[in-house]
């Protein structure tokens, strides 16, 4: 178990950070929950350690979204500026090239958003299937609309900036 | 494929790679001879591109993979780190759980010598209730007595001890400023123990060398145990048992009882008329002595100590002892 777990840890820690920071959007807090999901399938040994892992991770990003918008609805007055150097333009275009494509995602459904992140973190249509009690035949249907949504979303949202600039 | 078209799911399970063998043959044949269809692959497989290319805008910013370590402050300790701190806990913790369920019998009504499944029962019934119980400890001045009383036979108390000590004398104030037991009278837990006599006292308890802090306890015969404490002093049923008394505190009675496996339960008692707080499972002290874990806890006026490492058969052998 200890060495498959190492060989899982390096081939899936990537993707499963990937996973939770388009759902959190924080890179720092997605690896710190990427380490609890190993830390608790060090603990659980499940069978399928992949799938059990995005599972966990689902549920680790639902509860810390709640938990960020508690946050989020209590600190509010007490924030200030974040501490950050102006940056190069280039990482301002990154950033708001992020943000569009995280606006775009949050339009879709939530299950159309499962299914594309967790086939986009190298889930197959079978884990994709379990996981989301998915019939396996279904996942290529919603895979086409959730991806045709997010490049509609993500071009409209594009539309309506120019049209903000005039 | 014998449908006239294609679905988008399909054309997308196909490019995805994840189309069943066969179901991409017929999709295949179809494709061959349906230019509407073969436009839509095209446009089926730009699309994937395109939001393949827009998740990745939203990916993480690189970092390398940590190495899969478990960074001190992480709100979760890492499990791996806990497991030898726990495991112990779990059994020793089930231990005295049982020897509470044995100590909260002695409050029912004298009916004579009840069953043995009827004392069990009661014991399900007694134990529940209070075990969530716990007492605020509070710092002691003079954690000297209870010391001496918990310090095992002819043994030095390392100054490794002393955080247990101060805690220890900590539930020593709590024993003796609380309430009384609600029913002193008393049915005797194990009526087998009465008929054993006390195995003879090891020399080498008794030739000990003196330390400041060291209590010398030497083996008294089972009767006398009885007698300073009134009621049948309590012990782990069917193992057996070496009363002791200090002379350091007359009144307390130790009962040793070694396991299989080198680990060794001490129960220290107290006459319950002496004052007896309510049961108390809370308190809980660990530590290494000489590599070896050591737990004490109090279950009311009982001290309990277990010593030295405990093999799983042994602990399922122990627990049916206890039944």
């Amino acid at each position: 178990m200890p060495e498959d777990l190492a060989e899982i840890y390096r081939t899936t820690f990537p993707a499963l950070v990937r996973f939770l920071y388009r759902k959190i959007w924080d890179v720092e807090r997605a690896e710190d929950l990427a380490q609890e999901a190993f830390a608790r399938a060090v603990v659980h040994k499940p069978e399928s350690v992949r799938g059990w892992l995005f599972v966990v991770a689902a549920n680790m990003a639902r509860d810390d979204a709640r938990r960020a918008a508690r946050e989020r609805r209590h600190l509010t007055l007490l924030q200030s500026d974040p501490a950050s150097a102006p940056a190069v333009d280039e990482a301002v275009h990154a950033e708001t090239e992020r943000s569009r494509v995280r606006i775009a995602l949050e339009q879709l459904t939530p299950r159309d958003r499962e299914v594309l992140l967790l086939w986009d973190a190298g889930l197959s249509y079978d884990e994709i299937a379990t996981q989301t009690g998915l019939a396996r035949g279904a996942v290529g249907t919603t895979l086409a609309r959730a991806r045709r949504r997010l490049v509609e979303a993500f071009a409209t949202g594009e539309q309506d900036e120019h049209v903000a600039r005039g | 494929m014998s449908m006239s078209h294609v679905d988008d799911g399909q054309l997308h399970a196909y490019l995805d790679a994840e189309l069943p063998q066969a179901e991409a043959w017929r999709l295949e044949a179809h494709l061959g001879e349906c230019p509407a269809c073969r436009g839509r692959l095209e446009e089926q497989r730009a699309l994937i591109a395109r939001a393949s290319e827009l998740l990745a805008l939203a990916a993480p910013p690189a970092r390398d993979v940590p190495p899969l370590s478990f960074r001190p402050g992480d709100a979760q300790p890492p499990p791996p780190a806990r497991w030898p701190a726990r495991l112990p806990l779990a059994w020793a913790a089930t231990v005295v759980l049982a020897l509470a369920a044995g100590w909260y019998l002695r409050g029912e009504p004298p009916i004579a010598p009840a069953p043995p499944d009827r004392r069990a029962a009661a014991a399900n019934a007694a134990a529940p209730r209070d075990t969530a119980r716990t007492v605020p400890s509070r710092q002691a001045p003079e954690p000297k007595t209870l010391a001496q009383q918990a310090s095992p036979a002819g043994r030095a108390v390392p100054a490794a001890d002393e955080a247990s000590r101060s805690a220890a004398a900590a539930q020593h104030d709590q024993m003796i400023s609380g309430p009384a037991l609600p029913n002193p009278q008393i049915t005797p837990l194990d009526q087998a123990a009465r008929a054993k006599p006390p195995p003879p006292a090891p020399a080498a308890a008794l030739a000990a060398p003196a330390a400041p802090l060291a209590v010398r306890w030497e083996t008294i015969p089972w009767d006398t145990a009885r007698a300073i404490l009134g009621v049948e002093p309590v012990r782990i049923p069917n193992l057996p048992a070496v009363a002791k008394r200090s002379s350091a505190a007359e009144r307390v009675v130790l009962v040793e009882q070694q396991l299989a496996s080198g680990t060794v339960v001490r129960l220290h008692e107290r006459p319950a008329a002496e004052g007896a707080p309510g049961m108390d499972v809370g308190a809980v002290a660990v530590q290494r002595l000489d590599g070896s874990e050591r737990l004490a806890r109090y279950v009311g006026d009982l001290r309990v100590e277990i010593e030295g490492a405990l093999p799983a058969d042994s602990l399922s052998k122990l627990l049916e002892l206890v039944k």
